[in-house]
């Protein structure tokens, strides 16, 4: 058999579990982190990712399964024996040592010579770009400062795997935008695996090589952005990622090598099985609840009057035009289909040109290119079915 | 209502006010400058002071036997305050990171000896400390059993743990004083560093043991020196009373471990001396105010 070469994982979580009193926190959770990429977990608060974290900081000890470091067992290391260091969302900088003394601090606890602890803690300064701030004490640095401090005296470690909790939820609005980018960047020059929490699916996608989506302490999906946004395995993913425009499917059946999916509103829809992605397929035969779901980016938007009576292979969904708001490089068109819900589209601005001279009002039709529904489960059973 | 609307409204402010300027005047300002002026004074008759601005009385201060009281003073509440310190930061500690439901049962244990009057928590300590008291009573049963394990082990003969069991002498002497000293302090100084404990945000506890340092180096690098607020507001709460402590020395003293305030009681009883006492009394409220000053500079260091 030929295997394909796969770099061995810097860190390797089988099967974890963590339980407090009778609550699962975290439920099977088995996941391998590269070496060198930026990773991120994400999900909505309450979803366990912070136990992750903190699991694979050594705070917290696993209920169940085994954490592996560099292929070593780590699930019970204490934290000050592990190579990983963390960022704490508090940032937690000594207030009672300078900027120099914090980024030391962990390097003293090492037994590192003096001399070279100073050269050090220099170069992750100017890492940092605090070199500045040397002998600055903590009350007198801002918020971002600080961020800049706890990431120096992390790094200063040489940590196998750098854990950062919400790096960016702290920070105003914009200072959040480049620090973004920098982190990247600063990812890119020391070449340290990040494992990045967040709540923030924007931040998550800009950031990531690759992002794990937990909900209710179970890992929905792990993939790259692009993954992530265009084959989400189920329902909660799809609409966690980006917004979708979801119909519950009311049958599915196969035939040859299609699915036939009874759609409330839509009707019959047929999709090819192969143009499935493979977890859905594996969905799509059994009798699960599931939906058929589009992005507002696979809509298009045309005006009643001009459209072919005749439809073509797309899903069609008639409405009247609702407010347009614009966003930049695109809009986004509502068509409001009476007391149903109404559709979003998002439309750049040549396609855009007709409509706008139109009132809210105007007969409209939506549409969707088959290629671009998505049949997905909708597990229902826990929190998604409250959500919707 | 907020402390700014009072502000604003002089006069709903002074109502309130008022009482308690009334009562610190009456009963602390008063009284105080009273014992100000006695203290440049002298006896001119049996009963009658006279204040003449002498300075005779404090210089009396420095004599020999009032140094050697005053020392004695210092040290035993030096130590005092140590031992007390020692024995409430652990217990602060603890009580900090229990859970949260437990936390007040805690915190009334410690407090609930103060519902029984001071006198008679120092007369049941003489029945614990005394030679034939009950700490004696039990390390008198642990001679015994240990007695008996070397004698077991064919050790006997050679009389390790001496011939008899030799009760501690306690009361009437320094270590009994300090004891009910620090019976009587320890709740004073655990509440300042269990505030100080339950401020302190445990991310820094953890970001010290992230960076690579044991529980013991976390606690002497980040801990302590991040609750010293917390251990400077409990030595002074313990020092300063115990400093001025009479009960104590007095009873589980037996006379024979006199602090200052045992002498200024004396001015004013047996001696007939008040100017004198008046002396004392301000001299032990002038190092206060130096321990509270020291303070305050520590304070404004830590803030910047």
């Amino acid at each position: 058999m030929i295997s394909l070469i796969t770099p061995e994982p810097i860190l390797s979580l089988t099967n974890i579990g963590k339980s407090f009193g009778n609550v699962d926190a975290l439920d099977g959770v088995s996941v391998d982190i590269r070496e060198g990429e930026i990773f991120a977990l994400l999900g909505p608060s309450g979803c366990g990712k912070s136990t992750l974290l903190r699991i694979i900081s050594g705070f917290e000890t696993p209920t169940r399964g085994e954490l592996k470091l560099d292929g070593q067992d780590m699930t019970r290391t204490p934290p000050n024996k592990r190579p990983v260091n963390m960022v704490f969302q508090s940032y937690a900088v000594f207030p009672h040592m300078s900027v120099a003394d914090n980024v030391a601090y962990g390097l003293k606890m090492e037994g590192v010579g003096s001399d070279d602890i100073q050269h050090r803690v220099d170069t992750a300064l100017s890492q940092v770009h605090l070199e500045d701030f040397k002998h600055r004490m903590p009350d007198q640095l801002s918020g971002g400062q600080k961020q800049r401090v706890a990431l120096a005296r992390a790094l200063v470690k040489k940590p196998r795997v750098l854990l950062l909790d919400e790096p960016l939820s702290a920070l105003d609005a914009k200072l959040r935008d480049a620090m973004r980018l920098e982190l990247v960047k600063l990812q890119e020059t020391v070449g340290v695996t990040f494992i990045i929490v967040t709540h923030d699916q924007s931040e998550a996608l800009a950031m990531a090589d690759r992002v794990a989506v937990l909900e209710s302490g179970r890992l929905r999906q792990v993939d790259t952005p692009s993954g992530l946004y265009q084959r989400p395995v189920d329902a909660f993913v799809a609409d966690f990622i980006g917004r979708v425009h979801s119909f519950t499917a009311l049958h599915i059946e196969h035939a040859n090598a299609e699915a036939v999916v009874q759609v409330a509103e839509l009707g019959e829809i047929r999709l090819a099985m192969d143009a499935l992605p493979s977890g859905v397929r594996a969905g799509a035969q059994t009798d699960v609840p599931a939906i058929i779901a589009f992005r507002p980016e696979s809509v298009a938007v045309s005006l009643a009057a001009d459209s072919p009576s005749t439809a073509s292979n797309d899903i069609v969904l008639p409405g009247v035009l609702g407010d347009i708001a614009f966003q930049g490089q695109h809009s986004i068109v509502e068509v409001t289909r009476g007391n149903r819900p109404s559709v979003t589209a998002t439309i750049n601005h040549s396609s855009l040109a007709s409509l706008q001279q139109q009132p809210i009002g105007t007969p409209v039709i939506a549409r969707c290119a088959r290629a671009d529904l998505m049949l997905l489960p909708a597990e229902l059973g826990h929190d998604t079915e409250q959500a919707q | 209502m907020s402390l700014e609307d009072y502000r604003q409204q002089p006069k709903v402010f002074a109502a309130f006010a008022l009482p308690t300027l009334v009562w610190l005047l009456l009963f602390f300002v008063t009284p105080l400058t009273i014992i100000w002026l006695y203290s440049f004074g002298e006896n001119v008759s049996l009963v009658n002071i006279e204040t003449t601005w002498t300075l005779d009385n404090y210089v009396r201060i420095f004599q020999p036997e009032i140094m050697v009281l005053l020392w004695r003073s210092l040290w035993i509440a030096g130590i005092a305050t140590v031992i007390c310190l020692a024995i409430a930061y652990p217990i602060a500690l603890v009580i900090a990171t229990a859970r949260e439901d437990k936390k007040p049962w805690l915190l009334l244990l410690i407090m609930l000896p103060f519902w029984t009057n001071l006198l008679i928590r120092t007369y049941a300590l003489l029945n614990i400390l005394g030679t034939r008291g009950r700490l004696n009573q039990a390390l008198e049963w642990l001679w015994g059993v240990a007695n008996t394990a070397v004698n077991r082990i064919g050790l006997g003969g050679m009389q390790l743990l001496g011939e008899n069991f030799t009760p501690l002498k306690m009361l009437g002497t320094p270590s009994g004083v300090i004891f009910g000293i620090v019976y009587v302090s320890l709740p004073f100084a655990i509440l300042p560093i269990y505030s100080s404990l339950e401020r302190l945000d445990r991310s820094y506890l953890e970001a010290s043991l992230d960076l690579g340092a044991g529980q013991w180096k976390t606690f002497r690098y980040v801990l302590l020196p991040m609750t010293m607020t917390g251990v400077v507001t409990a030595a002074i709460i313990t020092f300063i009373p115990a400093l001025g402590q009479f009960i104590t020395p007095d009873l589980l003293g037996r006379g024979q471990v006199d602090m200052i305030a045992n002498v200024i009681e004396r001015q004013f009883k047996r001696a007939n001396d008040w100017p004198f006492g008046s002396a004392l009394s301000l001299f032990l409220l002038y190092i206060t105010f130096v321990l509270l000053a020291v303070r305050s500079f520590y304070d404004s260091r830590r803030s910047h």
